[in-house]
């Protein structure tokens, strides 16, 4: 089942992954590899157990069977290097904080000190078009510039894996196409690992090198589709691509026949 | 135009009342007309009476608030932080927050005799329990998105507690203080209505038992006043101190 690129060991890896919460199985039997700077996103129905395998990854839970290795190490505690992206942006930035605050909160825990900060706030605002925004609070920004805060946020730590919980399934159409080419941008400008959970499968096949399908009840990996459209992506033309077309196909037919 | 309409009632009903009373020709030793009141009203003004009693009595509501609270803050924390002492503290919890503070005045005063330490000390009884309950749901309820990204962050316990928890818990303990100034003023007016020689309370008392009403409704108003006028400061402080993230907590 586990499919990573030939030779390179994964960077991110589950082994035998069982977990439950009370008597609900929630995870079974879960091997995947995720190798360095591989955008991998994950799909499935409510229930399959996609956010509790980034909670994983990230530290936060640990596996009841099995585990989670990073650079070949188990998972315990989280780390620096791995950051993650809250599903619901207005739970996950600090009300009381500006926007600058609220990125320098990731510094402050990395112990950078006040001097270099307003420095680094500046540039990794910049980076994710907030730049002008540093004195407003979070409530006065729309979702998708909370979002971006969020990214500016995760990238304080300087990380080298990016975990994102549906990051973009509350915002419209055209806010969530600029952050997923602005997020495109940023990983390959960084070479960051990214692990992505998604309802949206065009939004998956259009952001990831390997798009991994669940099962739920318990959720379980049912198949993994490699995705190798050119890069960088295009919302235009890599959404009308044939192999774009062919592979929503494929995964859309996949998802149906496996239903009930 | 508003003011207008919400005066309308309270101004008619004072008309109603002095003409009634001067009509009647009523010489009551529990009621007097309005224009008396007025009158008596200007008199404890001038002399410094109210402005005495006043003091008196906001010193007493406000330290035993701030020593009720403050302690009720250390305590809820650690409610909030540490479930097993919560489950420890649940039973007697239960059995000394629905002790009226007024029914512990006669213990107040075998222990501190009459005075200030008296009126605080049960102040500051009834304050704890509001804080210590609203701090204590604050804590427990907080959003778990943000203790997850204290976790993620790797902030050390003391950075949690600084910078997520406390700021989180704020607009809420602020509300509970507010709620207990208003508790504050009652129990104080109460105690030195009952008991304590002290205050607007006494004072009021005092108008009574010499037989004069015009002066007893005199402080009458005027601790009705000091009471909006304690809960307006406190919801003005409240809108400024939390700005934005005080918007929020109001939304919720």
């Amino acid at each position: 089942m586990t499919t990573e690129p030939s030779g390179t060991p994964p960077l991110i890896e589950f082994r035998g992954v069982h977990h439950a919460f009370g008597r609900r199985p929630v995870l079974r039997n879960i091997d995947l590899g995720v190798a360095r700077s591989e955008f991998v996103c994950m799909v499935g129905p409510s229930g399959c157990g996609k956010t509790t395998m980034l909670r994983m990854v990230a530290g936060l839970l640990a596996p009841m069977e099995g585990e989670v290795r990073y650079h070949g190490k188990k998972v315990g505690e989280p780390a620096h290097e791995i950051a993650f992206m809250f599903q619901d942006y207005s739970k996950a930035l600090l009300p009381w904080r500006s926007v600058a605050g609220n990125v320098s909160l990731a510094l402050e825990a990395s112990g950078v000190k006040r001097a270099a900060r307003a420095d680094r706030i500046r540039g990794l605002l910049a980076k994710v078009g907030l730049a002008g925004h540093e004195e407003q609070f979070p409530m006065q920004l729309s979702g998708g510039m909370q979002q971006r805060l969020q990214i500016a946020r995760c990238l304080a730590q300087e990380p080298s894996v990016l975990l994102m919980d549906e990051p973009f399934g509350a915002l419209d159409a055209m806010t969530r196409q600029a952050l997923q080419d602005e997020l495109l941008r940023i990983i390959r400008t960084t070479g960051m690992t990214a692990l992505f959970v998604t309802h949206d499968l065009e939004e998956a096949i259009y952001l990831s090198d390997r798009v991994v399908v669940l099962h739920p009840n318990p959720g379980r990996i049912a198949q993994i589709f490699p995705v190798t459209l050119p890069k960088p992506r295009n919302q235009l033309t890599t959404r009308e691509h044939s192999e774009f077309l062919r592979l929503r196909h494929e995964i859309f037919n996949f998802i149906s026949e496996g239903e009930p | 135009m508003r003011f207008l309409k919400g005066a309308a009632f309270p101004l008619g009903f004072l008309a109603l009342w002095e003409i009634w009373m001067r009509a009647a020709g009523i010489h009551s030793d529990s009621l007097a007309p309005p224009s008396q009141i007025a009158v008596a009203f200007y008199g404890v003004l001038v002399d410094g009476t109210i402005l005495d009693r006043t003091g008196q009595t906001l010193a007493a509501a406000l330290a035993g608030l701030a020593i009720g609270g403050g302690l009720a803050v250390v305590f809820s924390v650690v409610l909030g932080l540490v479930p097993t002492f919560a489950r420890l503290m649940q039973f007697s919890i239960e059995v000394l927050r629905p002790v009226p503070p007024v029914a512990l005045i006669p213990i107040a005063m075998l222990i501190f005799g009459f005075g200030f330490s008296m009126e605080i000390t049960l102040c500051a009884f009834a304050c704890f329990w509001p804080v210590a309950i609203y701090g204590h749901a604050a804590i427990v309820n907080i959003e778990p998105q943000l203790l997850d990204l204290s976790r993620v962050l790797r902030l050390s316990p003391w950075a949690r507690a600084v910078k997520i928890v406390l700021p989180a818990a704020l607009p809420r303990y602020f509300v509970a203080f507010r709620l207990s100034a208003a508790v504050a003023l009652i129990i104080a007016v109460t105690v030195e209505i009952a008991i304590n020689p002290l205050g607007v309370g006494f004072e009021l008392m005092k108008a009574a038992q010499s037989l004069h009403p015009a002066r007893m409704f005199a402080m009458l108003l005027w601790i009705g006043f000091i009471g909006w006028c304690l809960n307006a400061a406190l919801l003005f402080a409240q809108r400024r101190l939390f700005g934005p993230a005080g918007l929020a907590a109001r939304a919720r």
